[in-house]
């Protein structure tokens, strides 16, 4: 038995040390699902594409799902992430805020963007977040915006940040499919294993994306958003 | 100010539009360039243009008085379609209280570009101020394969002022069993309400890609189209109750055994609307720009109604 070999194998793939423990603790803290912002009632037009049966089986949630990370993440929502992160400039920060929420293209998609954003806010407010204490209550406050108050708190850097923003809308997207779909958790579980290899391309090809270039709709996905507007019996509230 | 000042840009970036703004009469090395440049301004109970110019071979004859003060100008582009390296600039401002009504004769043409794949692009700029009211319909865009093409609206808006406007966009021309099948469209929605965005929105579809087919690209529609109106005075639910009696009103008549569209997906548009807190988005997929137009139009219909307390008159060049 090797025990050298072995050891030093455990230390190749511990790459949090005790410096950083409490970092990523706090990083999984505010990315859980049992995070109190209501994420589980969203579905982000996915129970309009059920219902409309564009989504029929877990290969074509999974076109979807990677569509969303390959396009929407990589090209609007984690570059929008960058900046915030990084902005400093008085007012920056809800400059970005306020591009990010023109880019939801229907009621639902901001109403959603708002809602969680608002509770997100409320929530970095209890705990003492600045940036959040500053907020002006009459400026609506999307996800991003205050999920980047939390990492900056937690002075969380550009990619962990990505990756929890990343695992809190998989794991809430992957839930509402389980309730919308005949989809069990381990067939949930294995879809999430098949994503997993497509994230840190997602992240990396972000970080290349230019100020003129952000943004990106996925009409598909705008137009079942929109439809579910009128849909008939609903669970989600998008 | 002759032209727009665009806001809303973060601190020390360069606005996109600022940039679409600052080009315009340099020719390209290859391909035409275009520009116009047309300021309505209300007189005496109606609206005239007040400057209009042009360099290139894009312009505007006189303007037409079909519903009173309004003023209804034809965008006309005398060689009918973009090559490769064309780029046509259109400037719009509405001064306070005008009424302007901008269209185009026939659909526009993109067709497949060269060698060096050179883009084709098309970049409307439109500032309307306080009490004035603009409204961009032209008719529809049909992106030939291979086309390099990008379609920009920027909209700058004093506060009370209005705007209406649509595009119908063709991919490919499926009737003549020409699919989209290489080149790019990117398309952008920039408006801003003074210093806010409204809506910033960009797509892209490149041809022969799977997100032409896919559901969350365009579930394979070859046509699409998007209206955005600044009148949100039209209840959503009534919007969608005419545009539900719109598309049955024409069903009777598609059902033709020998339409040769029966077996694409959209036998119909499909049809869906949404209002943010200050614009109203309506979007369609479809196989047919007649279609998705008759559906916009009557929507538009609705909306002036709503406006202004009177039927709209429609440009008489939509019916010829």
């Amino acid at each position: 038995m090797k025990l050298e070999g072995k050891s030093s194998d455990v230390k190749n793939v511990d790459n949090v040390s005790l410096d950083n423990a409490t970092m990523l603790f706090q990083l999984l803290r505010f990315s859980s699902p049992s995070l109190p912002i209501g994420s589980f009632a969203w579905s982000q037009g996915l129970e309009s594409a059920i219902e409309l049966e564009w989504l029929k089986n877990t290969d074509d949630l999974y076109d979807w799902l990677l569509a969303m990370l390959e396009h929407a993440f990589v090209q609007q929502e984690l570059p929008l992430l960058i900046r915030m992160l990084s902005s400093n400039e008085e007012g920056e920060l809800e400059c970005w805020n306020q591009r990010s929420l023109a880019m939801r293209e229907s009621a639902e998609l901001r109403m959603e963007d708002v809602h969680t954003g608002r509770a997100l806010l409320q929530l970095a407010r209890s705990l003492d977040v600045n940036l959040a204490k500053g907020w002006r209550d009459d400026v609506d406050i999307g996800y991003l915006a205050a999920f980047t108050m939390m990492c900056r708190h937690y002075q969380l850097g550009f990619v962990a940040a990505a990756t929890g923003f990343i695992w809190s809308w998989l794991d809430n997207q992957i839930a509402a499919a389980i309730k919308l779909f005949p989809l069990g958790q381990t067939a949930g579980q294995l879809l999430i294993e098949r994503l997993a290899p497509a994230i840190s391309g997602v992240i990396e090809d972000a970080q290349k994306v230019q100020d003129r270039d952000i943004g990106i709709s996925l009409p598909g996905q705008v137009m079942a958003s929109m439809l579910h507007e009128s849909q008939y019996s609903r669970m989600f509230r998008s | 100010m002759l032209f727009p000042k665009f806001y809303g840009d973060p601190p020390g970036r360069k606005s996109v539009m600022n940039i679409a703004l600052n080009q315009g009469k340099v020719e390209s090395p290859e391909g035409w360039s275009a520009s116009l440049e047309l300021v309505a301004a209300q007189r005496s109970g109606r609206t005239v243009l007040s400057r209009n110019r042009h360099c290139g071979p894009l312009r505007v004859q006189r303007p037409f008085y079909p519903e009173g003060g309004v003023c209804h100008v034809y965008v006309l582009h005398p060689p009918g379609g973009l090559v490769a390296g064309d780029e046509l600039d259109i400037r719009v401002h509405c001064e306070s209280d005008s009424q302007l009504l901008l269209t185009t004769p026939s659909a526009g043409r993109v067709y497949c570009t060269n060698t060096q794949h050179l883009e084709q692009s098309q970049k409307v700029s439109i500032r309307v101020e306080a009490g004035a009211r603009c409204e961009w319909l032209p008719q529809e865009s049909i992106v030939f394969d291979r086309a390099e093409a990008v379609n920009q609206l920027s909209v700058s808006l004093a506060a009370g002022a209005e705007f209406t406007g649509w595009e119908v966009t063709c991919l490919g021309r499926p009737a003549s069993d020409e699919a989209f099948n290489g080149g790019h469209l990117q398309q952008r929605w920039e408006i801003y309400r003074e210093d806010r965005p409204l809506l910033l929105e960009r797509t892209k579809f490149v041809g022969g890609s799977p997100q032409l087919q896919a559901h969350w690209g365009l579930a394979g529609a070859t046509v699409a189209g998007t209206l955005v109106s600044t009148c949100l005075d039209v209840p959503v639910e009534q919007l969608r109750e005419a545009i539900e009696s719109i598309l049955n009103r024409g069903k009777n008549e598609k059902e033709n055994p020998n339409s040769n569209l029966s077996h694409l997906t959209f036998n119909k548009p499909l049809v869906a609307v949404t209002a943010l807190p200050e614009l109203l988005i309506v979007r369609a997929f479809g196989q047919n720009a007649a279609e998705v137009k008759a559906v916009f139009m009557e929507l538009w219909y609705l909306l002036r109604l709503a406006q202004t307390g009177q039927n709209a008159v429609a440009p008489r060049i939509w019916f010829t």
